[in-house]
């Protein structure tokens, strides 16, 4: 067999695995080979169907296991790995659940899916320490015109399901009857990783004005009033005092109005 | 690997390493679940291997726990990804990758799968066959060359389990895989569980594979467990790393090692995974056979 055979035979061999059709064969495979091709289609689908579950439990547990693993084969047949390492494999799944029409009745899964994958995401992100609150003590006044560097673990999901209840609730328990289903009622989550484990919490509308404008790097004062406008009685600290707890900063950022050295 | 209860390995970046070179001994490869058993404390045990694309990752636990596990032992890298036996090239972003790994972790030994799992942009996630001929052979060594440069080090290719006699394959499998070794100056990984399993599957000797290998080419040697499979009423064995090493596949092991003296030895068991003291004891069988002890009086101690 020649190189240029082999590429033809590998296309051959990528479409089969591929196919929709679960005869599919290679054409140069006949006989026993032919027979016995299925055992890689089948650890295709098993082993990246694996893959997938671990990484969308809650979504696995909202589809229930069947269905899920119907979804999970569709999604492989069209969106292979493009790289060779799977930590992080499955990074269209949420945009392809969007786009799932016999999903549609399960309106929070798509969302559900957005955050499994940034909590993905967070675990494998880089290390950072965590902005120490006493690096803070000194700043006296000048607090309110400090900006901030996200930690890169930080990822923000604004939902029109309450997002964070219905993830916790599926991870928490295994009692049907304490899972949440999808409802609509508008909730953020914050996925930060101030160690070594992943953290999820709700952030209210004005928490989420306000933590979006800090980590998108408006300084402190900025952010306040953003969030002030659309709720009156905001407590910026807790909100703050919060989002430093959680590990959502990586450290300071030169003050907007720095002077010149 | 599931990633929860990962606050006990939050050591920062390791201190004081181990040196790296993988000596003689029985080896595990690694799973997250065992990671409390294996970090906890230390074990008679030589050595750890992993899968280089499972911690080719920016941060967070993986590398916490890897540079924990290197701390305590030797490690080996045995990657999945490279498809150094198909048609194309090796990847320049995973070679980047896997080079890096290499200059962080400092393994004794590096290694790779004769087969292809990638085309077209495509990873397959799977160790896929190739025919043994020439053209295949060829491009095999052009990889491997391109891949011990990138690395700027020399490497271990794995004999494939085969599932049927592939069309076009006109070169013994012992063959070609010292072949590309004198070609490329790389070195064989030898395992044990494939040779046995492509055996019965296409209808050879195994043990004249096993008397054909020349021990200088050796570096490391894989066991592990298989299933047995019917297919249009033939049996089949399927290598699925599943379950303890078979009395064949310990006699095929036990007739290599008279032949080569102890080699670094892999336990692999990467389905329906046992807990931590079952495998122990596999590895510690294994260690009993490479020190030339009888397996019963082992299990009686």
């Amino acid at each position: 067999m020649s190189a240029l055979v082999q590429q033809t035979f590998e296309t051959d061999f990528a479409r089969s695995i591929l196919s929709s059709d679960p005869k599919a064969r290679p054409a140069m495979l006949t006989g026993d080979a032919a027979l016995r091709f299925r055992l890689y289609r089948n650890n295709y689908f098993h082993g990246l169907g694996q893959q997938l579950a671990e990484a969308y439990p809650v979504v696995r547990s909202l589809t229930g296991d069947e269905f899920f693993f119907v979804i999970a084969r569709l999604y492989l047949q069209s969106h292979p790995p493009k790289t060779r390492s799977l930590a992080l494999f499955g990074s269209e799944f949420p945009s392809f659940l969007e786009n799932f029409p016999p999903a549609a009745a399960l309106t929070c899964l798509p969302d559900v899916a957005r955050l499994e994958r940034f909590w993905l995401e967070a675990l494998h992100a880089a290390d950072a320490e965590p902005l120490n609150p006493a690096s803070l003590a000194g700043l006296g006044e000048a607090l309110a015109t400090t900006r901030f560097i996200a930690h890169p673990a930080v990822r923000i999901l604004v939902s029109q399901s309450p997002i964070v209840d219905i993830w916790r609730s599926h991870r928490n328990s295994d009692k049907p009857e304490a899972k949440i289903g999808c409802e609509t009622r508008q909730q953020t989550a914050l996925v930060t990783r101030p160690g070594m484990r992943v953290e999820v919490r709700p952030l209210s509308p004005a928490q989420t004005i306000f933590a979006t404008a800090l980590f998108e790097g408006e300084n402190t004062n900025s952010a306040y009033e953003k969030a002030f406008q659309v709720e009156q009685n905001f407590d910026v600290q807790t909100a703050f005092q919060e989002l430093l707890l959680t590990g959502a900063f990586a450290q300071l950022a030169e003050p907007t109005n720095a002077k010149p050295i | 690997m599931k990633a929860d209860n990962r606050e006990i390995f939050t050591s920062p970046r390791s201190p004081a390493r181990i040196g790296a070179d993988v000596p003689d001994r029985v080896g595990v490869g690694f799973k997250a679940q065992h990671a409390q058993d294996v970090l906890g404390r230390q074990s008679d045990l030589g050595w750890f291997e992993v899968h280089p694309e499972n911690y080719m990752v920016a941060g967070g636990p993986r590398h916490t726990i890897l540079e924990s596990l290197r701390g305590m032992y030797p490690l080996s890298l045995h990657g999945v990804g490279l498809s150094l036996a198909g048609a194309e090239r090796p990847d320049r972003d995973h070679l980047r990758a896997l080079r890096s790994l290499i200059d962080r972790y400092q393994p004794g030994l590096v290694s790779e799968h004769i087969a292809w799992s990638a085309h077209d942009g495509v990873f397959l996630a799977d160790l896929l066959p190739a025919p043994l001929a020439k053209a295949t052979l060829d491009q095999l060594c052009i990889n491997i060359d391109e891949t011990q440069d990138a690395l700027g080090r020399r490497i271990l290719i794995e004999n494939p389990a085969q599932y049927f006699l592939f069309p076009g394959s006109d070169i013994p499998e012992p063959e070609f895989i010292v072949e590309a070794a004198r070609r490329t100056g790389c070195g064989l990984l030898v395992d044990v569980n494939n040779i046995f399993v492509s055996a019965v599957n296409l209808g050879f000797d195994a043990k004249d594979y096993i008397d054909a290998l020349p021990p200088e080419l050796i570096g490391e040697i894989h066991l592990a467990g298989h299933s047995v499979d019917q297919v249009n009423k033939r049996t089949m064995l399927i290598d699925n790393h599943v379950g303890p090493v078979s009395p064949e596949v310990w006699d095929l092991f036990r007739r290599l090692i008279r032949r080569t003296g102890p080699k670094p030895t892999l336990i692999e068991w990467d389905n329906d995974i046992p807990e931590w003291p079952v495998l122990y004891r596999e590895a510690k069988l294994a260690e009993a056979a490479l020190l030339g002890q009888s397996v019963p009086e082992v299990i009686m101690a």
